[in-house]
């Protein structure tokens, strides 16, 4: 559904030309220290930034040449916390960018809001409000229903930030669900390395604006090169055939 | 711009005049602040010890040539002291009360001239500046007449119009009500009418109907501000009024019926003969 | 904040409501006092209907768009700006329209009639775009609170150089250009006659159909750009396109009425708090309530001390002066929290 052609951008920050493409049923996993670009690669791949040389295309066609209206319907994004300056009511919030009141009634099973959904978003704890966010984000793709039949492509920038880690595992295998029963396409920046290993088929690692591994995350974590980019040092195991991260004492 | 360049040149004149004046005398040394104290000492023909006034002294025209230290109510001690004055003589009226002991401690005598307004006030003002300015003959000269104008005023029979004041320049127009010069003017020419409260105030287009003014005052300068008589006439609201309707409007000399100077008891007296006029020929 | 019991369409004809009941008390008080009676065909005589048609309706309906246009233009601004202080008063928009018209009267020596009025309208609409695009800038910059103090600065320095510009063109003014100067300045719907309220019924509904068909693009912002854009927003359109009718909207109400303070502070952060943030709603309903309370507002002003009349500005700023400070309060102490 997502194909990158030697997409770079040369703006600060800058991103180093990537090829590449995301099959739908995909959860892709994108990881890195600070500052190597994953935000800025979600806002390429979103379409908010169009890259300085190379494409990306969505269904073939470059993101800026399909119909905005139309486009939001198949491509949402969870961007990293930031509260918003007014105190919508969470129902309210959630039809935002768009969508059925039967989706924002799934929405809100999915993510757990029962209790939030007649409050101000304003009053929530910053865990709950990313619940919101994904939640609003999933209204606006329906992401609950449908089959593969419609490309939909789910953008995630650290989406878990604030999550306990009960609320981590069940957003991922909520993601995870949405990849194989809806097959959507899903980009996810994650911090916690186990957590990417667990859950992604496939793994992006970018260091200073540059993706400098790809594959599986056995392929991404099996030689030392993850241990030297975050400058650490780790013991790798493997556990169920996903490699497993611990910080050497 | 052309008469600001004429005033230019005539300021530059005077200024060399009043340079050989001062040479010959060497009694130039004072400045006059308030319209009605520079009226005084012009009908005392002492006008040659001026060397300045304030914004407001613009009569006669041999004041109104002389070089202005600013406003009444915004003086500077400095630009007092620029035009090397020795003595003050200054309108109780006059502002701040800051700049007057300034220029009192910079060795500049100040005569402070009463501010009232009425014809005793007048009589004072009369008395004060003469005094100072040692023409009491002259002064006693003034006051005989101005007395005699006075029992003229006082023996004015009452007029019954509905007169609106409308003081124009700079600023929205504002009516005049009760507890200002112009109550106190028009109490004088006869006048019983008054709109129901103090000081100037901004009148709507309603309120003007509600009032129902028979004949509107106003001066050439407020006139003038307002864009002229079609102007007057464009105000909202006083179409429908007994004035608008007949377009009756009387021009008075402002700054000699409020300023409760010399020209006054005439500016009432005139004010009067206008009104009786008009009301004669409704 | 709990949204109330009520649908959200009742609230909005409740607002109606109370603005039909303003429009009949201002319509029937007065200095020239008319009974109610006349909204129903009872006529009176030709001296009191000649003072409602000719002075109090045009009044009125000067004050309805103006009240709605101020506030529908703050509930805009504050959306645009994702910062519920921001108002086209407080941000200087106001003020530099004033500065443009005043600038028109003095330098553009005098122009009188309708060419005159509209030479106006294009002065303060320039006025206020130029505001608006300088403070934009300097607000996008900055994010969250840092961004509404220095919106709050960037505004308070406009207002001041607005102000000196103001004070220099009176300094230079002749008196029949400072007569005209001061009819802005005062903040005041005493000069409505039928030729400025007709042109205001033009300009004034095109500049609010503008900001209403804005509403969704608002209400998508509020994602953050990013989200927003995902969800199909063009945000650089919206900001365009509110820009624009604020500053036409605005432009023209002080180009008319001088400048009225507050009202888009007031009116769209009460009634935020009673119907939620949603600009859909909320636009519309602004549009009622400044109409609301600027018709309120001027028949005080008119009635309170008469026959002297108050500027209804100075009527406005004494009520949302001391709202302002107490929201200002408020943040703070939720600050701490």
């Amino acid at each position: 559904m997502l194909t990158l052609e030697e997409a770079c951008l040369d703006t600060t920050p800058r991103l180093a030309a990537i090829s590449d493409r995301l099959a739908p049923g995909e959860l892709l996993g994108v990881i890195g220290p600070n500052g190597a670009g994953k935000s800025t690669l979600i806002s390429l791949l979103s379409g908010y930034r169009a890259p300085s040389r190379g494409r990306v295309l969505f269904d073939g066609v470059a993101l800026a040449d399909h119909d905005p209206a139309a486009l939001a319907r198949r491509r949402a994004l969870v961007a990293q916390a930031e509260a918003p300056a007014f105190d919508w009511r969470v129902s309210e919030f959630l039809g935002l960018g768009g969508g059925t009141s039967d989706g924002i009634a799934r929405a809100i099973h999915a993510l757990e809001l029962e209790a939030f959904e007649a409050r101000g978003i304003g009053g929530l704890s910053g865990g709950e409000r990313q619940r919101v966010m994904i939640a609003r984000a999933l209204c606006q793709l329906d992401a609950l229903e449908g089959d593969g039949t419609l490309t939909r492509l789910l953008l995630l920038d650290e989406p878990n930030s604030a999550l306990d880690i009960g609320h981590q595992q069940r957003l991922m295998r909520l993601l995870q669900r949405l990849v194989r029963e809806r097959g959507l396409g899903v980009v996810c920046v994650l911090h916690d390395l186990n957590l990417a290993a667990t859950y992604c088929d496939r793994l992006w690692l970018l260091r200073d604006g540059a993706r400098v591994a790809s594959g599986t995350p056995r392929e991404v974590f099996a030689n030392g090169g993850i241990a030297e980019v975050f400058d650490v040092e780790l013991e790798i195991s493997l556990c169920d055939e996903r490699p497993r991260l611990r910080l050497r004492q | 711009m052309r008469r600001l360049q004429c005033r230019g040149v005539a300021v530059l004149l005077l200024f060399g005049l009043l340079g050989a004046v001062r040479f010959a005398w060497a009694a130039a040394d004072t400045v006059v602040v308030g319209g009605d104290v520079a009226e005084i000492v012009a009908e005392l023909g002492r006008t040659e010890v001026l060397v300045g006034r304030d914004d407001t002294g613009v009569y006669p025209a041999e004041i109104a040539l002389l070089p202005s230290v600013g406003y009444l109510r915004r003086l500077s001690a400095e630009s007092v002291l620029s035009l090397g004055a020795r003595r003050l003589l200054v309108s109780d009226a006059a502002q701040p009360r800051e700049t007057l002991a300034q220029l009192e401690a910079s060795g500049v005598e100040v005569v402070r001239i009463d501010a009232g307004q009425d014809f005793d006030a007048l009589e004072r003002k009369v008395r004060q500046v003469a005094t100072a300015l040692d023409a009491k003959a002259q002064g006693e000269g003034l006051i005989a007449r101005l007395d005699e104008q006075r029992a003229r005023v006082e023996g004015l029979a009452p007029l019954h119009s509905r007169a609106l004041f409308i003081l124009g320049h700079g600023g929205a127009p504002m009516v005049a009500g009760r507890g200002n010069s112009a109550d106190a003017a028009m109490r004088l020419a006869g006048l019983d009418w008054r709109p129901d409260f103090s000081g100037y105030k901004r009148v709507g287009g309603e309120a003007l109907v509600a009032l129902a003014p028979e004949v509107v005052l106003i001066s050439p300068i407020g006139l003038e501000a307002l864009g002229g008589e079609e102007a007057l006439w464009r105000m909202p609201g006083i179409g429908m009024t007994p004035a608008g309707r007949e377009r009756r409007y009387i021009e008075v000399d402002e700054q000699a019926l409020l300023g409760f100077g010399p020209r006054t008891p005439e500016a009432i007296l005139a004010l009067h003969a206008a009104l009786a006029e008009d009301e004669a020929g409704r | 904040m709990s949204g109330g019991q009520a649908r959200p369409e009742t609230k909005v004809l409740v607002l109606l409501g109370l603005l039909a009941l303003a429009l009949m008390i201002g319509a029937s008080s007065g200095v020239i006092g008319l009974s109610p009676r006349l909204l129903f065909g009872d006529w009176p005589d030709a001296l009191g209907w000649q003072v409602w048609w000719q002075l109090r309706l045009p009044r009125l309906l000067l004050g309805v768009l103006i009240g709605a246009m101020l506030a529908a233009g703050g509930a805009a601004m504050q959306g645009l700006f994702r910062n519920p202080l921001a108002d086209p008063t407080l941000l200087g928009l106001a003020n530099g329209a004033g500065l443009a018209v005043a600038a028109l009267i003095v330098l553009g020596g005098g122009m009188a009639g309708p060419l005159g009025l509209y030479a106006q309208f294009l002065a303060g609409f320039i006025g206020a775009l130029v505001v608006s695009a300088l403070v934009f800038q300097i607000g996008r910059r900055y994010r969250g609170r840092e961004a509404v103090v220095t919106l709050l600065l960037a505004g308070l320095a406009i207002n001041v150089i607005a102000g000196a510009g103001g004070g220099l063109l009176a300094f230079i003014a002749s008196d029949e250009q400072l007569r005209q100067l001061s009819l802005w300045g005062m903040g005041s719907l005493a000069h409505a006659l039928w030729p400025a309220t007709l042109a205001a019924m033009v300009l004034l509904p095109l500049a609010l159909l503008g900001l209403a068909r804005c509403a969704r693009g608002l209400d998508l912002l509020q994602l953050g750009e990013l989200t927003a854009h995902a969800a199909g927003l063009d945000a650089q359109s919206l900001r365009r396109r509110v820009i624009l009718a604020v500053s036409l909207g605005v432009g023209a109400s002080v180009a008319l009425a001088g400048i009225i303070g507050f009202i888009g502070l007031l009116v769209p952060h009460v009634l935020r708090l009673w119907m939620g943030p949603g600009h859909r709603l909320l636009l519309p309903a602004s549009m009622v309530g400044g109409a609301l309370l600027l018709v309120v507002a001027d028949t005080l002003a008119r009635t309170m001390m008469s026959p002297a009349e108050v500027p209804v500005g100075l009527l406005t700023s004494l009520l949302g002066g001391p709202y302002f400070l107490w929201l200002l309060l408020r943040r703070r102490r939720t600050a701490m929290e």
